[in-house]
Order: structure tokens, then C-alpha cells, then sequence
């Protein structure tokens, strides 16, 4: 199983393997003070054959929080099965996860959000900042 | 089907997966439903692109 893309956003839920974002793309968290808590919806897509699906065929998603500096700043990790049969087993299968990222912000800067599944690494960047909301160049 | 919502605390250092609309929230004691309104209401909006 493989990761196709991950797109922060303001919201996600996912209906019959489609979904609804609200705010697709947002990448920019603006707080009154710190440490501040943040929490950024992630809409996950990930593709596999056939046989890669089902109970007897757990995969591991790790999620990680780097700081500004790079540094780890939290790890952890969930198991994931994905169920469903494809209309023809030949076919790639497609899976949709909404998944939530919280984690404390110490100070402005950019965090980067990394998922692993399988092996293989996904990195969202998030912009923390201080203050009331801004446009771009203001 | 609505895909229940995997959420990585590392506030609190926990994986949850929640129900949308279920009596469980991020830290346990705030339903996912006021999360969501928090976080839209709250300073810590997404800048409009």
C-alpha cells in the first residue's frame, strides 16, 4: 500500500471512499499566544492491490511532528486495514482516510507533518503564526 | 459509509479513532462536532488563500 497524496485542510469526512474537504490546501495556523495547540484535518488517499486489503493485511501509519528546527518533536503510529473489493481485482484499489493531527506549536515557524506508510514518507509543511489572521503580504 | 476520523494526539499522546458525531473527542471530553466549530471559530483559522 502506498500513499497517493495528503492534503491539509479545515475539515474532511470521507462517504462510500469520496470525500468533502472544506479548506483543501490550508497550510497557514494563526494563534494569539504559545505554546498554542494545532490541529490540522489531513486528508489521506492510498492505493493497493487487491491482495494487500483486508484483516489479514494490517498496515502501519505513522504520523511525526517536526519542529521549526527540524528536530522530532512527537512520533506515533496507528494500524490501518482497509476492506472492499474492486470491480476487477486487477485493478489498483483506492482507500480515502480522514485523519486529525494535533500537536503543540512552541513557537512561529514551519512544522512538517510526516506520514509513513509502509516505508514510504508523505511531508505536509505548516505555517504557524502569531496574530490575527493576514492575507498573503499584508 | 462515513469512515471513522484517525487522530494523532501528541498533545496527549494518543491514537483515537473517532465516529464523527460520537461523545468523544480529541482530549475525551469534547465531542469532535465542537472541535470542528472550535477550530473554525477560533484565531487559529487557516489564512485564506
Amino acid at each position: 500500500m502506498r500513499i497517493d497524496w495528503i492534503i491539509p485542510c479545515r475539515f474532511v469526512e470521507i462517504h462510500d471512499n469520496l470525500g468533502t474537504l472544506v479548506g483543501a490546501g490550508s497550510d497557514t495556523y494563526w494563534v494569539a499566544e504559545f505554546p498554542a495547540p494545532v490541529q490540522v484535518f489531513l486528508a489521506m488517499r492510498f492505493s493497493a492491490m487487491q491482495d494487500e486489503l483486508g484483516p489479514d493485511n494490517p498496515h502501519t501509519l505513522r504520523n511525526l511532528i517536526r519542529d521549526t528546527q527540524g528536530n522530532v518533536l512527537s512520533e506515533m503510529s496507528g494500524e490501518i486495514v482497509a476492506e472492499g473489493e474492486q470491480h476487477k481485482p486487477e485493478y489498483l484499489a483506492t482507500i480515502m482516510l480522514p485523519t486529525i493531527a494535533q500537536f503543540e506549536a512552541a513557537e512561529e515557524g514551519t512544522y512538517m507533518l510526516e506520514s509513513d506508510l509502509d516505508g514510504e514518507t508523505n511531508a505536509v509543511p505548516i505555517h504557524v503564526l502569531q496574530g490575527p489572521p493576514r492575507a498573503p503580504g499584508e | 459509509m462515513q469512515i471513522p476520523i484517525t487522530v494523532f494526539d501528541h498533545i496527549n499522546k494518543k491514537v483515537l479513532v473517532i465516529q464523527p458525531g460520537a461523545a468523544a473527542g480529541v482530549n475525551g471530553e469534547r465531542p469532535l462536532d465542537e472541535l470542528i466549530a472550535a477550530q473554525q471559530a477560533s484565531t487559529a483559522q487557516s489564512a485564506s488563500k
